[in-house]
């Protein structure tokens, strides 16, 4: 774990950074923004942090780089803003604005700084380290963390995720699928139809393997929202809301919450408490094999099925209002 | 070597914010925005190292990192992308009303 | 946890009267003055928003919660206010909100510090505390927002303004000073007293001559706390109530004459003492209060105020002076008003009239125990005073009503004397109030809608907050 090697990469994340901001071309930005999010991940990966490496770098840098690259293409057709206001106020100018910001840099290196010292673990998460294997069964803490000690919380994510796909379907509802798009080339065709299984095995195992490996339900969902993506973007969007339509992806994400409450009712059921484990109706397993740790595999199932079907929900309404103006993706 | 990360998290702290206050176009304020979430999810991870520890996945051959913390950002990170594909979705919809994505044009709830 | 914030004691006890009698007359008054009912019901409703904040300002033991309830019955007053003249509401509320600014910054730090109300505040917090209280109490300098809002308030809503949301000032001039004789009052009140009777007998309009009237009889109630002795405090106190009591009367008369004749323009009333002949009474005993005539309660609470002041001669002359202008400005109301010929009247309802004269009575049924028993009071408040109408002090008292009347007489041969004098005064007070009511339009703009203009202040909001707490 080399410090020139972090501090190469931390540089590097500021100077990304600051190119996506000043930047005026909306399109490198964006890429900008997106390479900052994979150097961040790398940073995470350096740091000893896998799951959230792949999280960062399957979420941030992907998912919502596709999702603004959608939002800026519903909106290109505008002119873009300059960034000076000359009727605005002083205070609002960049002079004023950069003081409060260097101040505020200032404040909280200082503020950060008198937390600098050894490091050494806490008692719960030291608990968490020793334990984890006897009390749950899994051998990925942190996926031990989200889905077993504190589960609750990972169903409020998931409220959280709902909320937001409830709130975009509703914010861009009122458009109609018009069902045309030729898609991408045909070399490019099927060389997705060779690469999909793949992919989705890729997916699966992120998904299922979580409690063994880095990973877990939110990254493989992610993938499979990924696959979605692509495949609207490869084929058309008639052709994969013929594969799956969108209230097949409805009924997936409610299935998804449904399945996550079932199986912390049955351990309510058994006696012991809402998304008991262990202690409640489920079986410890052999450390390492698939079927293990508990009620985690199908928790697990749950968020996956959640978030792929939400982020999917949410890539298709975007795109809806997009092909309301008569537009294809060729152009 | 936590001194480095501190300096970069208040850095991109800051230029986020910067981006908030400064720009008018709505993609710069979201760019800002994410760029405050990941100074925050930096902050958190590079304050879970511990230095020589292993990455949380059992069996450990030696010390561990703070896995609480890492779950502390999974979960941030999903959080993160909801939020921001909800700005997405309501900056197109003021698209569709003032046909402008300049944040200084949005002023229906003044006063 | 109750008894903790609140103290009752009688000090305290006596303002919190005064407070329910003008509440009620005013209640009683405003079922006549109103004519809407949806007015009179909205009234009735911030009359009680009023009520309620002062008596829990009256009793709190900390400083905090006296400066929470004395804001929230300043915003009561403001809302009623409004409802006549927004804009002269809005200035006076820009102009209280800055000294509770200042008053907050006093307040902090006698909190921090641990210091409850009615003992004296350290050196550093004393200025704070009074620029705070003295824009409440009208100290000179401060009080360029009174005459006009006084003077164009709703009649019932500038009773309750110059009887009692004025004193609460004084009242808590009173329970930040220190025991000992404070140079900086003492000149102060006797300025006040100085300047409003001077400036109200150059008046034309009847509720401007009684807000500045208000001002020179606050420099009596504000002079007698800074004589730093307990006696002094009884003193005020006696004066606060009496004044509050009569000054509520005066302005409900002021209301009646403006209801009845549609013009509050002294040069436009006249005769309405056989046309008003129970307002006339009331307004009689009130006017002979104010200056200070033997047998009523003005009389004792002024001699209180002089035995009080006895120690600085220079500033009992310029009190007697002071009464002498008294006398003449309320001469000049009762000539201009009650005397002369008749003017022609607008159809004045008959209930309306008699729902008015019940509050001004109301108000006189208080104080005639007062003035049948004058000591009763001061033993109330733990003072002992048995000559009060020793010979020498009724005579004093006649002879400045005298001088009073003859001061008006020679002013009457002179009508244009203090007109352009007036109008110079009068109109730098205007333009100072105008300005620092500018306030709220600097609020208004900072309010712009821009989105990037509030993330700006809500950054400068925890930057501050983020500097003051790591250092």
């Amino acid at each position: 774990m080399s410090e020139p090697l972090l501090a190469f990469f931390y540089f590097f994340i500021l100077v990304t950074a600051f190119v996506a901001v000043f930047l005026e071309d909306l399109l490198s930005s964006f890429i900008a923004l997106s390479v900052t999010g994979v150097l961040m991940a790398t940073v995470f990966a350096l740091l000893r942090a896998p799951d959230v490496a792949l999280t960062q770098a399957i979420i941030n840098s992907g998912l919502v780089t596709s999702l603004l690259l959608v939002a800026y293409s519903q909106t290109r057709r505008t002119p873009l803003p300059s960034e000076e206001c000359p009727e605005c106020p002083f205070w609002l100018q960049w002079p004023s604005a950069a003081l409060v910001c260097t101040l505020f840099a200032v404040f909280l290196f200082r503020g950060l700084y008198s937390l600098a010292c050894v490091r050494e673990l806490g008692s719960a998460p030291a608990h968490f380290l020793a334990n984890t294997l006897e009390e749950t069964g899994a051998l990925n803490v942190v996926a031990a963390i989200l889905l077993d000690y504190r589960a609750f919380d990972t169903l409020g994510e998931t409220t959280v995720i709902f909320t937001a796909v409830s709130g975009i379907s509703l914010l861009l509802a009122g458009g109609r699928y018009v069902h045309s798009g030729r898609g991408l080339s045909f070399v490019v065709k099927r060389g997705m139809a060779l690469l999909t299984p793949f992919i989705l095995l890729y997916a699966a195992s992120i998904l299922f393997l979580g409690h063994l490996t880095p990973g877990g339900g939110f990254q493989g969902g992610s993938v499979f929202a990924t696959v979605a993506i692509l495949i609207c973007v490869v084929y058309g969007t008639s052709f994969e809301a013929a594969r799956i339509s969108p209230k097949t992806k409805e009924t997936l994400e409610s299935g998804g919450a449904l399945l996550f409450i079932v199986v912390g009712l049955s351990g309510a059921a058994w006696g012991t408490g809402f998304l008991a484990n262990l202690s409640g109706p489920f079986l410890p397993g052999t450390p390492g094999s698939l079927f293990s740790g508990g009620n985690m595999l199908l928790l697990n199932l749950a968020v996956g099925l959640k978030v792929g079907a939400g982020l999917s929900s949410i890539f298709y309404a975007m795109i809806k209002i997009l092909e309301l103006e008569g537009d294809s993706w060729q152009s | 070597m936590a001194i480095m990360s501190f300096i970069t998290v208040s850095l991109l702290f800051s230029l986020g914010l910067f981006t908030v206050l400064t720009r008018r176009n709505a993609f710069k304020t979201v760019i800002g925005l994410t760029l405050m979430e990941s100074a925050v999810l930096l902050l958190l991870i590079s304050w879970a190292y511990i230095p020589d520890g292993w990455a949380p996945i059992l069996p450990l051959k030696g010390g561990g990192v703070d896995p609480l913390l890492h779950a502390f950002t999974l979960t941030a990170i999903v959080i993160g992308a909801c939020d921001l594909a909800l700005a997405f979705a309501f900056i197109m919809k003021l698209n569709k009303f003032e046909r402008t994505v300049d944040v200084d044009v949005f002023r229906r709830l003044k006063g | 946890m109750i008894s903790a914030l609140f103290v009752v004691a009688p000090q305290r006890v006596l303002p919190a009267l005064l407070a329910g009698a003008l509440v009620g007359a005013s209640a009683l008054y405003g079922e006549g003055y109103f004519g809407d009912a949806s007015e009179r019901r909205a009234f009735r409703a911030l009359l009680l928003c009023f009520f309620f904040p002062v008596l829990g300002a009256l009793f709190s033991a900390g400083w905090l919660e006296f400066f929470v309830f004395v804001e929230v019955s300043t915003v009561a007053l403001f809302l009623m206010i409004a409802r006549k003249r927004r804009d002269v509401a809005l200035r006076y509320l820009a102009v209280q909100f800055a000294g509770a600014s200042l008053l907050l910054a006093g307040v902090a730090g006698a909190t921090m510090a641990g210091i409850p109300l009615f003992v004296p505040a350290p050196r550093g917090l004393l200025p704070f505390f009074i620029l705070g209280l003295g824009v409440k109490a009208a100290l000179p300098g401060l009080h360029f927002w009174l005459p006009e809002v006084h003077g164009t308030a709703p009649a019932p809503v500038s009773a309750l303004l110059s009887g009692f949301a004025v004193k609460i000032g004084v009242f808590g001039l009173l329970a930040v000073s220190a025991h000992e004789p404070s140079y900086l009052l003492l000149p102060a009140g006797a300025f006040m007293a100085l300047w409003g009777a001077f400036m109200s007998l150059l008046q034309q309009d009847v509720k401007r001559l009684l807000a500045y009237s208000t001002i020179s009889q606050l420099g009596y109630i504000v002079a007698a706390c800074g004589a730093g002795t307990s006696f002094g405090v009884a003193a005020a106190l006696y004066h606060t109530t009496v004044h509050g009591l009569l000054k509520g009367m005066l302005f409900f008369c002021a209301g009646i004459l403006e209801k009845v004749y549609g013009t509050k323009n002294l040069n436009e009333l006249g005769g309405a003492a056989t046309a008003l002949p129970v307002t006339f009474a009331l307004f009689l005993f009130a006017a002979a209060t104010v200056i200070g005539l033997p047998g009523t309660p003005g009389f004792a609470s002024k001699g209180l105020i002089k035995g009080a002041l006895e120690a600085f001669p220079l500033l009992s002359f310029c009190f007697l002076i002071a009464n002498v202008g008294t006398a003449a400005s309320f001469f000049k109301m009762g000539t201009f008003a009650f005397g002369g010929v008749r003017k022609r009247t607008r159809d004045n309802i008959p209930e309306r009239l008699r729902l008015m004269n019940a509050g001004m009575l109301f108000i006189f049924a208080v104080l005639a125990p007062l003035a049948l028993f004058p000591g009763m009071l001061p033993l109330f408040l733990g003072v002992r005073e048995t000559s009060f109408y020793s010979a020498a002090k009724c005579a004093e008292s006649i002879f400045t009503a005298a001088c009073g009347a003859v001061v008006l007489y020679a002013y009457q041969k002179r009508p244009e004397f203090g007109e352009r004098l007036l109008n110079r005064l009068d109109g730098r007070t205007e333009r100072f109030l105008r300005t620092a009511g500018k306030g709220s339009l600097l609020m208004r703009r900072m309010q712009s809608g821009l989105l990037r203009g509030y993330l700006f202040a809500a950054a400068l909001a925890a930057l501050v907050l983020m500097v003051f707490f790591s250092w």
